[in-house]
Parts: C-alpha cells; sequence; structure tokens
C-alpha cells in the first residue's frame, strides 16, 4: 500500500524541498544565538549593569551604554562649577524643570540647589568631614528656595537626589524607540525594568536589607517598572572614633543629614507613567526624609507602590508584589 | 551491489522513527532544562576535578591557576569565557551561560563550566542597594 | 592464520582506485571545512556530521575496508589541521558513524535517508563520548538535544545526496561487484 501512494510523487522535488528544509534547519541553528547583551560600567558614582535583549541588542547596549557615561559626566561637572560656569546643556534646565515641577506637585521634597551644601560636607568623596556651625549657618542663609525659576548667580547644582532617575528615563526613550524585548537597567540604587522578559514571568528585584548590608530584606514582584530606593546604609560617613553616622541625604531646613526612623525606602513606579524614572528617584527620598510619621500619606497614593523599611525592621507597604524576608526579621507594620 | 538495487530513498516508517527520535531529544531538552529564573552558581572543572564553584551574583572575572590562561566573566546574563589559549576559542564563542544544566566547555584546556541550580535560592533579576 | 587486509578491491584498477579515494578524501576534507562553519554555536569543535558522506559512499562504491582506511585518514587530517583533540573526536564520532553505516548498508535494507540520519546521530553521540572522556564530566551530554535536531538535518541532506550521487559514482568509476 506504501509502494501505491508514493508512486504519484515526483521524488526529484520532494528530494530537492526537504534538502532545502533540512539546510535551512541547519543555517537557523547557527543564527539562534541568543539576543541578550550585557555590559557592566561604573558611572554615576556607583556600579551599573546594564541588560537588553532584542533586535541589535549590541547596538543598543553599547548606546545605552554611552548616554549613562556621557549623562553621568555631565552631571559631575556640577561638583566642581557653579551654575553658571556650567557648560551650555538642556540636560541642566530639563532635569531642573522637571524637579521643579515634582516639588510642585509633592510638596517641596527635594532642593536641586544645595551644591554648596553638600561640597561642605563632602560625603560620599575622599574627604568627608563635619562643618562648624558657622560654616553651615553661612551656606544655609545664601541656599535658594527649591522653587527658584531662574538659577541664581553663583549657586551650585547637586541633581544626586534625581539624576539617576532622569538618566532611566532617557534609558527608557531609547528602548522603546528601538523596540527591545526587555532590558534590565542596573544603576544600583536606581533600576529601570523595561518590557516583558521571554516566558512572561515578571522581574524579581531583591531589595538589600538596609539593617546589616548583606542578604535581602525582602523581594519585589513587578512588571515594567522604576524602581529606586533610598537609605542612608551606603553612603555615609562616620568620623574617627565615634559612633555618628551621617548620612548622604541631606536635611535643606537643618544643614544636616535627615533625621528619619526609616532605614531604606522604595518607590515603585510602573513603567506606563512618563518620567517614571525621575519620580521614583525623587519620592524615594523625600518620603525616606520624612520618616514614619507622614507615611499613610504616601501609601494611600495610587500612582506609585511604596515599601518603607523602619530603623528595627517594620516594613510600611501598599505593594501587590512584595515578598517579605520574615525570617531576616522584618514584620509588617501596615500592608 | 546486489542489496543496492531496490533500496529507496526514503520509507514511510523511516519518517515515524526519525519524528520518534527528535521527540525523545525536545522531552529529554524540557525535563532537563530549567527555565525558572537566572541567579545560580557555575561549578568549573578541569580535567575531572572540581576547580571552583563560583556564584552567578558575583560579577566579575575569575581565573584559577588549574585553568591556565582561562579567564571567565561572571556578568547579568551569566558566565561565560572572556579569555582562552585554545586554538579555536570555541568557548569564548559559546557566550554566556546562565540556567540550570548549560555548560560550556573548552577540550583543550580540559575544562568544564557547568551551572547548577543553588537549592532554595530565589531567583532574581537585580539587587537593589 | 595470516590475515591479509586486502584494501583494493578487485573489480577496479589500481589508478582507479587511487584516484576514486584521492577524490573521496578530498571531499571529506573540504565537507569538514563547511562542517566548521556551522559548529559556531556547537562548543568543543564538534561537527555535525556531514563529511561523513565520503566514507558512506567508499562503503557503497568500494568496499568496507577501503572505508576504513578513508576513516582513519579523515581523522589524521582533522589531527593535523585542527589538532589532538579535534581529531580524536573526529575519530570516535566517524568510526561510529561507520560502523552504524556498514550495519545498515551491508546486512539491511534500510534507505539512504534512515541510514544516513542514524549513521550523523552514531556520529554526534562518538563525539560526546570522546569529549566526555576527555573532560570527565558528564555535563556535555547536556548537549544532546541540540545535537540531534542538528544531526537528524544533517543526516537528511547527506542521505538525499547520496541518493542522487551513487547512480553516478557507479556510472562513472564502475561496480567492483564487491558489495554484497
Amino acid at each position: 500500500m506504501a509502494r501505491r501512494f508514493f508512486r504519484h510523487y515526483n521524488y526529484n522535488k520532494i528530494a530537492g524541498t526537504v534538502s532545502a528544509a533540512a539546510l535551512t534547519i541547519l543555517l537557523c541553528s547557527c543564527s539562534g544565538a541568543d539576543k541578550t547583551a550585557s555590559s557592566q560600567s561604573f558611572v554615576f558614582d556607583t556600579y551599573s549593569q546594564i541588560t537588553v535583549c532584542g533586535n541589535d541588542s549590541e547596538d543598543v547596549l553599547s548606546e545605552v551604554g554611552s548616554i549613562l557615561s556621557e549623562m553621568s559626566g555631565d552631571f559631575d561637572l556640577c561638583y566642581d562649577m557653579t551654575a553658571n560656569e556650567l557648560p551650555q546643556n538642556d540636560l541642566y534646565c530639563d532635569c531642573l524643570s522637571k524637579t521643579r515641577e515634582l516639588n510642585r506637585r509633592y510638596g517641596n521634597g527635594i532642593n536641586v540647589f544645595c551644591g554648596k551644601l553638600t561640597k561642605l560636607w563632602g560625603i560620599s568623596t575622599d574627604s568627608p568631614r563635619v562643618p562648624a556651625d558657622e560654616e553651615l549657618a553661612a551656606v544655609l542663609a545664601e541656599l535658594p528656595d527649591a522653587l527658584t525659576e531662574n538659577i541664581p548667580y553663583g549657586a551650585m547644582l547637586d541633581f544626586g537626589a534625581v539624576s539617576k532617575g532622569y538618566a532611566c528615563d532617557k534609558v527608557f526613550e531609547v528602548l522603546e524607540k528601538k523596540d527591545m524585548d526587555y532590558g534590565i537597567i542596573s544603576l544600583s540604587s536606581t533600576t529601570l525594568m523595561y518590557g516583558k522578559k521571554h516566558g512572561g514571568k515578571p522581574f524579581r528585584t531583591g531589595l538589600t536589607n538596609p539593617l546589616t548590608g548583606e542578604g535581602y530584606a525582602g523581594i519585589i514582584e513587578t512588571e515594567a517598572a522604576f524602581i529606586s530606593t533610598s537609605g542612608g546604609y551606603e553612603r555615609y560617613f562616620s568620623p574617627e572614633g565615634t559612633n555618628d553616622k551621617y548620612c548622604h541625604i541631606m536635611d535643606m531646613t537643618t544643614g544636616r543629614p535627615v533625621e528619619t526612623d526609616f532605614a531604606s525606602v522604595t518607590v515603585i513606579v510602573s513603567a506606563d507613567v512618563p518620567d517614571g524614572g525621575i519620580l521614583s528617584d525623587f519620592l524615594a527620598t523625600m518620603i525616606f526624609s520624612e520618616g514614619t510619621g507622614n507615611i499613610d500619606k504616601w501609601l494611600a497614593c495610587d500612582d506609585f507602590q511604596v515599601v518603607a523599611i523602619s530603623a528595627d525592621g517594620g516594613v510600611y507597604s501598599n505593594c501587590e508584589g512584595l515578598e517579605l524576608n520574615e525570617s531576616g526579621g522584618f514584620y509588617y507594620e501596615y500592608k | 551491489m546486489n542489496i543496492n538495487d531496490d533500496r529507496k530513498l526514503i520509507r514511510a516508517r523511516d519518517i515515524v522513527l526519525i519524528a520518534a527520535v527528535l521527540a525523545a531529544a525536545a522531552a529529554v531538552y524540557w525535563v532537563t532544562a530549567d527555565f525558572s529564573g537566572k541567579k545560580r552558581y557555575a561549578v568549573i572543572s578541569c580535567g575531572g576535578e572540581t576547580v571552583a564553584e563560583v556564584s552567578l551574583d558575583r560579577f566579575g572575572d575569575y581565573s584559577f591557576p588549574e585553568t591556565g590562561n582561562m579567564v571567565f566573566t561572571v556578568g547579568g546574563s551569566g558566565i561565560s569565557v572572556s579569555k582562552s589559549g585554545c586554538p579555536d576559542k570555541i568557548c569564548m564563542r559559546t557566550g554566556n551561560i546562565s540556567r540550570a544544566g548549560e555548560a560550556i566547555i573548552c577540550v583543550p584546556n580540559r575544562t568544564a563550566v557547568k551551572v547548577k541550580n543553588a537549592p532554595g535560592e530565589n531567583d532574581i533579576d537585580v539587587v537593589l542597594r | 592464520m595470516k590475515m591479509v587486509i586486502k584494501f583494493k578491491p578487485d573489480g577496479i584498477s589500481a589508478s582507479r582506485y587511487t584516484a576514486l579515494m584521492g577524490l573521496l578524501f578530498a571531499v571529506s576534507a573540504a565537507l569538514n571545512w563547511l562542517e566548521s562553519l556551522f559548529s559556531v554555536f556547537l562548543p568543543t569543535g564538534m561537527r555535525i556530521g556531514l563529511s561523513n558522506i565520503a566514507v558512506m559512499l567508499a562503503i557503497l562504491c568500494i568496499n568496507v575496508p577501503s572505508a576504513l582506511l578513508l576513516t582513519v585518514l579523515k581523522a589524521c587530517f582533522v589531527l593535523l589541521t585542527r589538532g589532538v583533540t579535534a581529531g580524536a573526536m573526529s575519530l570516535c564520532g566517524s568510526l561510529a558513524a561507520f560502523l552504524v553505516t556498514v550495519l545498515l548498508f551491508r546486512r539491511t535494507k534500510a534507505s539512504y535517508v534512515l541510514t544516513s540520519v542514524l549513521a550523523a546521530l552514531a556520529h554526534s553521540l562518538g563525539q560526546l563520548c570522546a569529549a566526555c572522556m576527555l573532560l570527565k564530566t558528564v555535563s556535555v551530554f547536556a548537549y544532546l538535544p541540540v545535537l540531534t535536531v542538528s544531526s537528524s538535518a544533517a543526516g537528511v541532506l547527506t542521505g538525499i545526496a547520496l541518493k542522487v550521487i551513487f547512480p553516478e559514482m557507479v556510472k562513472t568509476f564502475g561496480s567492483t561487484k564487491q558489495i554484497r
């Protein structure tokens, strides 16, 4: 019966088609390399890791890498030059106006004109110190208000609270334009998770334990999002012979590091939100500075999710995808 | 030559046989490959002896006296061989491996890098500090 | 008992035999190069077994001892051009493919495609075993699924080519009347 079946067919044509198919399989399996590209670098004064997946991922990777290092360099200039000495760059004005807008919307949280104050303390530089009260008073006196429209002459800018978030927004634009499958851009304290992982799994972000600095306080499962963390456990200055810890986040009214009962605050903004990066960075710093007293107001907001960890391990969170490391001593104060 | 006179190009039962072989291969792949998550640890062995176990969380470059002039790089998408003294550099062209069961093999250097599942370890994409 | 292995079968002249063997050896060398292009996604210099077609033609058109000689010569070629490790893998793989092909072509009436696919699979398995012994690790077998697919594709190609080339070879070189 099989012989009857085959006699009607043109052997040559079949052989030709099958060999073409076999050759195609062979060639396709050769090009079936993973479309993921990764790189590490040191930008924004921290270890950064970029992973992108999609067509031309290598090209996109280098483009993102150069954008980040360029921006990092531009923002670094602010530590050495006053605002009017800075080279002409839309970057500063754009970032300034976005921060101003956020200040108007959420209350005066971040003052980017505090460059002189940051320089005075020098935390995160090679020579940190505790300034004398007179020096502090002098700098505070001439500190411009956060909402100042025109940059005052002689002021110094410090974008540290928003620069990483702003950079992630720019990277987001690139990833969207190049239509990448997914990307994970980590700037240590701010991360962009873009797109969708192959297989549809959500992104999992580990939250460093702020009480010990090692291990995880929890793991956050999200779809594409911007996630920023603010805390005093990484960058701080502890003078010789004392137990004092001066963290790098400054309180504009006192001129000293913020006094807060939070160990770390993490803000998750969905990638759908425009300028979500700078928003998450801004809010993380602001909510951290305010302490547990004001946390209810923030937890009630719908635009973003918060995971705030207090110094005794209590966790204030309205985040759905949080897996808390309860065996590490963390417990829900508010869920 | 007599036995080759009526030897066919292909028969119906051959297609069934080959399909069965391919199905078995696919089954083996699905059973052994582990798709859930990325961070595990890699076991680097040389000539059968385990030289090192490297956690895929700890980024950086590693080299060991036993593996000669090979440099292993752990990064965001797993572990790869970034430098090797072998002539063909096929181990370097294998690229990154990160899933349990995947392996990079360098025969001239007698070295194998194999990714293993860490028991109970959560698969994390990124760590926020 | 004195055992003489006659490489050259009686049916063809010495010069024709030399030419035929040289041709088949050159074909296997050329295919080796072609295979190396495909081996980008395979580790350790594994080959997908396209060059087995030369050995299979030897089994069909000449005789089994000549095919064995060709297998060894192939492995020596790889040894000289790509090194000991690749040479060892080629030897193991080609020998395995050779055994399978002899079994199927001389003892059964299996179709060309089936024989080629099984020979290619044997070739891959032989190479994996060689790699396993060299590295003393079983993790090499992680490549089995991928290799199965690529070997099957290569086997199909080889089988079709064989069916087309074999009659032409007989027409050009004459039959040796050795294959039964």
